[in-house]
């Protein structure tokens, strides 16, 4: 009984422990992804959003000292303007060759940005790295290249043969 | 009547349309050089591969009959309708063994919405695809916008003579521009090269401004430009215009989508300095009123779903699908999702209307083309002034395309027919597509964009859908990209073939 | 009458001028219209 109690007790401590630090933020931040965001039918319109998802764009300009990060979440990858200094930890972006820094995007969902010409948007507020990307190993099979050569082989007889019969042989 | 088919017409056919397989070969050696500059190791695998099949595959057909054999114009006409699917199949290969298609129909469907130059994609994880993969998606718009005929002639592949002409006029681009092939063959590719390289120079600056590397600047550059310019729509990024955030991106390639969906004949006599042209042309201003028209229509439907606070917004987002649908490209700033649940219903429509109209004929662009519009236009004027003049006058009416011609009762009756043929298509898909669960308007929505080889999608187009709609959507690429009359000589001559057989019984 | 094949190459570029001039202007209406439509909704 006791054990429970003081079960418990942690449980209680580290909840009020763990709250600050998520802010009381005065907003509510929706958890979502990409595939929600871009759905137009999230309702969360000029809401605090958060969604983690994988860099899959270098730091493209953004203006005004910001840039632009394109985050692929759940299959759909939405273009999150920042501070150039909030993408600073950015090193990886996602690629045939790499996969991107995986990361959490807290911000302010627009489905018609009135500062960006109506995209669709996050303005992100915070920037978390989760996991560095790291570079791929995309193995090719060898197979292929002896399709090809067969291939190749087959045509090269068809066409001297063709040539054969065009020449009058 | 229907003259019956001899087996000398099956190895002519047969011939050539090796011929243009074999072609698809030499081309896959592009994105394999791409990939072995980038040290893509598996993705050059996949194209040597892809080469070897598609160069035996090509060769064993066309020992069927001796080089240069003779082509009859309805044999052309067959071969074309069906280069399309051979080049469609081999084009898939290399597609297939990426590893990023459901299975060999998804990059068969990707295949042909590339050589159609429509954008109707079904590749998964797009941006993790490799660059090879994605040279040879945005060639395949260059090859067929171009014309894979066209495409054939430029690298002289066994094509001479007569079989060239009747091959190239079977294309759909039937008004010869210069006095041979080989002259319009090349300056097409001309204008094509002058444009491309113009934007590609443009958007590389644009990309390497906006923080992008050297040469990813300039392989998305080159990709966005033979995209806009062919009137395709595949980008390299699943957000397609949307991933570069930049005004400068998205009005240059409007510009490019505009060059494309110009006649090549308009292009043509403007090059040569007919600078009037271009305003005196009744497919222009056909095209002009319509855009006009419709840009009224989209600023107006788009305003008043209030998503967007200022007309800056609505016009920036509206003029760019507008265009992008009008011209039969498909890039689009917006997410798929959106023409559903949220722009609106004038908005929708406007887009329907702009992609089942099209661009100019004799160009990349699809659907019904504007001089058809115009000609109807004319058509339906003079039909009024008949009525209302008296009996015994004789009214006229004129039009002036290239040349100023007489409206006749045949120019007339031909514009009709294909008006009528890409509506039944058009309705044809959206209802099988309801058929199928999907609600009517999005289903038309994507049926139109199919027929005429636009690429815009309400996200029903995905690796997810039934079988059934991929293979219709395949075949509505097809007929709206040869202007249906190749496809039903193909089927008419292959009934005709299976009726002599069985009268020879 | 005279029949004179002038080459489409020597011209090219006041053709594709003219081209990106006309393109310029159609947009430029396009955007007029547009914007006179979204702003009087």
């Amino acid at each position: 009984m006791r054990r429970y109690a003081a079960a418990l007790l942690a449980v209680v401590v580290l909840g009020f422990v763990s709250l600050p630090v998520r802010g009381f933020a005065i907003e509510p931040v929706t958890e979502t992804t990409g595939a929600e965001l871009a759905s137009m039918t999230s309702g969360l319109d000029g809401q605090l959003v958060r969604f983690e998802g994988e860099v899959i764009s270098e730091t493209l300009d953004g203006g005004q000292g910001h840039v632009w990060v394109n985050v692929l979440s759940e299959g759909v990858a939405i273009g999150v303007w920042m501070p150039a200094d909030m993408a600073g930890e950015l090193e990886v972006f996602g690629r045939y060759s790499h996969t991107g820094d995986t990361v959490v995007v807290t911000g302010t969902l627009s489905e018609g940005c009135d500062l960006h010409g109506g995209d669709l948007d996050v303005h992100a507020e915070r920037l978390e790295l989760l996991t560095r990307g790291e570079s791929r190993e995309r193995p090719g099979d060898l197979w292929k290249l002896g399709v090809g050569l067969a291939g190749l082989a087959v045509a090269y007889a068809g066409w001297r043969r063709m040539r054969s019969i065009a020449d009058g042989g | 009547m229907w003259v019956g088919f001899e087996r000398r017409d099956l190895g002519a056919i047969a011939h050539y349309t090796g011929m243009l397989v074999a072609s698809m070969a030499l081309l896959m050696v592009i994105p394999l050089l791409t990939a072995l500059a980038s040290g893509e190791w598996g993705p050059a695998l996949d194209y040597a591969c892809g080469i070897g099949i598609a160069a035996a595959f090509g060769m064993l057909l066309a020992q069927s009959a001796p080089r240069g054999t003779h082509l009859t114009r309805r044999n052309a006409l067959i071969v074309t309708a069906l280069a399309w699917l051979a080049a469609s199949l081999v084009a898939a290969v290399p597609l297939s063994l990426s590893g990023h298609y459901g299975g060999f129909v998804d990059a068969f469907f990707d295949a042909i919405s590339g050589l159609t130059t429509s954008g109707l994609t079904l590749v998964q994880d797009l941006d993790h695809l490799a660059l090879a993969h994605n040279m040879w998606r945005h060639l395949l718009h260059l090859i067929g916008g171009q014309g894979i005929v066209v495409a054939a002639l430029s690298v002289s592949l066994g094509l001479r003579g007569g079989g060239a002409v009747s091959l190239y006029m079977a294309e759909g681009r039937d008004e010869r521009i210069l006095p041979n092939v080989m002259h319009t063959a090349r300056f097409i590719w001309f204008v094509t090269a002058i444009y491309v390289t113009l934007g590609t120079v443009v958007l590389s600056v644009s990309n390497l401004i906006q923080g992008m590397e050297a040469g990813r600047s300039v392989l998305h550059a080159f990709w966005a430009t033979v995209a806009c310019y062919d009137t395709g729509g595949f980008g390299p990024q699943s957000q397609n215009a949307m991933y570069y955030h930049s005004p400068i991106f998205e009005g240059v390639t409007v510009i490019l989508m505009l060059a494309g969906t110009l006649n090549f004949n308009l292009h043509a006599d403007i090059w040569r300095g007919d600078r009037k042209e271009i305003f005196k042309n009744l497919e222009a201003r056909a095209l002009a009123t319509n855009i006009a028209i419709l840009s009224v229509v989209i600023g107006i439907g788009l305003a008043a779903t209030r998503l967007f606070s200022t007309p800056g917004e609505v016009v920036r987002k509206g003029l760019y699908h507008l265009i992008s649908a009008n011209s039969g490209t498909g890039h689009q700033t917006l997410y798929n999702a959106g023409w559903a649940n949220g722009y609106g219903g004038l908005a929708f429509a406007a887009i329907v209307l702009a992609m089942a109209f099209g661009g100019m004929a004799s160009s990349t662009a699809g659907g019904i083309k504007a001089l058809r519009l115009g000609l109807i236009a004319k058509g339906v004027v003079l039909r009024v002034r008949e009525s209302i003049a008296p009996a015994s006058a004789v009214v006229r009416s004129r039009y002036h395309h290239l040349l100023d011609v007489p409206l006749s009762a045949d120019v007339l009756a031909n514009a009709l027919m294909l008006f009528v043929l890409y509506v039944v298509t058009y309705i044809s898909g959206g209802m099988i597509g309801a058929a199928y669960g999907y609600p009517i308007g999005e289903a038309l929505f994507e049926s139109i964009s199919a027929t005429a080889n636009v690429g815009l999608s309400t996200g029903i187009t995905s690796p997810a859908m039934p079988l059934g709609l991929k293979v219709v959507y395949m075949l509505q690429m097809w007929a709206g990209r040869l202007e249906f009359i190749a496809l039903f000589v193909l089927v008419a001559s292959a009934i005709a073939a299976v009726r002599a057989k069985r009268g020879r019984a | 009458m005279e029949l004179r094949f002038h080459s489409p190459y020597r011209g090219w570029l006041a053709g594709l001028l003219t081209e990106i001039a006309v393109f310029a202007v159609v947009i430029i209406v396009a955007v007029a219209l547009a914007l006179a439509a979204a702003r009087i909704f």
